[in-house]
């Protein structure tokens, strides 16, 4: 579906560089990253807003670099959504339409089935203005797919709605990806629930790509720290290994940390941190504990798991994680 | 406590005291031109049939809306450029259009003299096809126009700069090209402040005397106007006509300005 090679982007003093960025059809491709870390730039190029000075940009097979963006067929939806607010719920997702050269009552009809099809259609007559975060989200992706796009670029569509309706959002438009057999590439900051969707991540950092892959792989073993970061990841540790002649931090995935009483003595050849309780969060049979552990230096926090029911595992209390040696992953600068 | 509410007391007395001054000003000057007018019914009737009256008007109000036409023609692209652009020069040319701002008004006049007269870098081209600025309607256009720019450009550069560029990029992203997602979304969200900037500028152009009478003397517009019969028969001559030209031009601008902010809210929720 979408092909980048070499590309080279300049915004002011800030280049985004993307060596190779392949995205397939019908895939749900998730770029995460610092803030300024050129993510917004990326879709701007694919969305043919920005010319990239050097590189290759293929949509559907064929060179898109000349063609400008009302050529590309492609559906953009910004974090606050951009509903014009000088028009109807109805001539906002007539407009690509009617730009395309749809008679009016053509136009007006295939907004309907849109809009019905995202569940707006009571919402028709109604100004942007007036809308909730949930609604005018529905009404952008309605007027991004009434043009017939086949590909998605998401900015961050999710950041300003609540959680239950980011949830029930995010499951519409896994919905929509089925049936239409869409091609989503989505800007996050925050991974959150967004992972959970996705087939895979691109991790951009200083506008540049340093990881791609399923979110499973890449959270549990990030190539390096600016991966590390750009995911999101916890249990960074500033660290110098014996034997790892590069890297002076480490990860260590929550999954393999356990939080115990500080009489709990630690399995054979187990690592023991012990700190203070910071924060627990109840998970049902498991509880997830953050711990400040006493190290000298900067503050350094550990997350892991405890077995529910550990009464003791209160904030302000003492604790000891225990994680096996060969859940240590060095990680290169 | 009691000094607390002192303060309090004597705060909501400034505030409107300070608010009326200026509006207080304004209503003194024109209570005492109404006094003075009202002094000879006579001259007051004759000044609203006075065929002299009525051509200045017409030709202020011609003129004027022509360089407002002009200026809208002209000014739009540029403001949708200033806002839009961020370029080094921009400061540059910002500071070249509020030029006639800060210039006085008869400096202004000699500029706009220097370009548009007969042998003026712009007054020759056109003498060629016959138009001729010195003390013609031309030339009063091209005086309103030029003291107008600041009020319009910067009034419309302010509309565009507050419509969020992502709407006009989700236009082109949608099938507009760049003149359509500026037709269709730029300039109806910024039409409001473009509107407000012409009529202001309007109303500049016809108070407009200085640099009109650096141009052209005659036709007589209402400034020129004004003070040809004040220099020819002092005050008793000039207020029944002042206020004839007040009233109406008074008129028209509070009826625009009312239409600019009542006729256009393209955002307002339905």
């Amino acid at each position: 579906m979408l092909r980048c090679e070499g590309c080279r982007v300049r915004a002011g003093a800030f280049v985004l560089e993307l060596g190779r960025l392949h995205i397939q059809p019908g895939e749900h491709c998730l770029v995460v990253g610092p803030s300024g870390a050129g993510k917004s730039l990326l879709l701007r190029t694919v969305a043919g807003l920005v010319r990239p000075e050097a590189g290759t940009v293929l949509l559907r097979g064929e060179d898109a670099l000349d063609l400008p963006p009302e050529a590309r067929r492609i559906g953009l939806v910004f974090q606050h959504y951009s509903l014009f607010p000088h028009m109807s719920v109805h001539e906002n997702v007539a407009f690509g339409l009617r730009m395309r050269g749809a008679s009016r009552r053509h136009a007006r009809e295939e907004a309907t089935v849109e809009l019905d099809r995202l569940g707006c259609a009571h919402l028709a007559d109604r100004r942007p203005a007036t809308l909730s975060g949930g609604e005018q989200q529905r009404v952008a992706i309605a007027r991004a797919l009434a043009t017939g796009a086949d590909l998605l670029l998401l900015d961050e569509p999710f950041a300003a709605l609540d959680p239950a309706t980011r949830a029930a959002c995010r499951l519409e438009l896994a919905g929509l990806r089925r049936s239409l057999d869409l091609t989503i590439l989505e800007v996050t900051h925050a991974l959150d629930e967004a992972g959970a969707h996705a087939d895979r991540i691109v991790v951009l950092s200083g506008g540049r790509v340093v990881a791609d892959g399923p979110y499973g792989t890449l959270a549990a073993r990030p190539p390096d720290l600016r991966a590390a970061r750009g995911l999101g990841l916890e249990n960074l540790f500033p660290a110098v290994l014996i034997g790892h002649a590069t890297g002076a931090w480490c990860f260590v995935p929550p999954g393999s940390v356990t939080v115990n009483l500080p009489t709990v003595a630690a399995p054979a050849g187990a690592f023991a941190l012990a700190g203070m309780v910071e924060a627990v969060e109840d998970l049902g049979p498991l509880c997830r504990v953050r711990l400040l552990v006493d190290l000298p230096g900067e503050p350094v926090r550990l997350a892991g798991f405890a077995a529910a029911g550990a009464g003791a595992l209160s904030p302000g209390f003492r604790a000891t994680a225990h994680f096996p040696a060969d859940a240590i992953r060095p990680l290169p600068d | 406590m009691a000094a607390t509410a002192r303060w309090r007391t004597a705060r909501s007395a400034v505030l409107p005291i300070a608010a009326g001054l200026l509006v207080g000003l304004v209503l003194l000057a024109l209570a005492t031109l109404v006094i003075r007018a009202a002094e000879s019914p006579d001259a007051l009737v004759s000044a609203a049939v006075d065929p002299d009256v009525w051509y200045a008007i017409g030709t202020t109000f011609a003129a004027a809306g022509l360089a407002v036409a002009f200026l809208v023609l002209f000014g739009t692209p540029l403001a949708y450029l200033m806002a839009r652009t961020r370029s080094r020069v921009l400061p540059l040319v910002e500071a070249l259009i509020d030029l006639p701002l800060v210039l006085p008004h008869t400096i202004a006049g000699l500029l706009v003299y220097l370009v548009f007269m007969r042998n003026g870098p712009l007054g020759a081209p056109f003498g060629v096809v016959g138009l001729s600025f010195e003390d013609a309607f031309p030339g009063i256009v091209a005086a309103m126009l030029f003291v107008g720019i600041p009020y319009y450009v910067d009034a419309a550069r302010d509309g565009f700069a507050k419509v969020p560029v992502e709407l006009e990029e989700v236009a082109r992203t949608l099938g507009a090209g760049p003149g359509a997602a500026f037709a269709r979304v730029a300039l109806p969200l910024a039409a409001r402040e473009c509107l407000s900037g012409a009529v202001t500028a309007w109303g500049r152009a016809v108070g407009e005397f200085a640099a009109v009478i650096m141009i052209a003397y005659y036709p007589l517009v209402i400034s020129t106007l004004i003070y040809t019969r004040f220099t020819q028969y002092g005050l008793a001559g000039t207020v029944a006509v002042a206020l004839v030209l007040l009233a109406v031009c008074g008129s028209v601008l509070i009826v625009l300005r009312r239409g600019a902010a009542r006729l256009w809210r393209p955002d307002a929720p339905v």
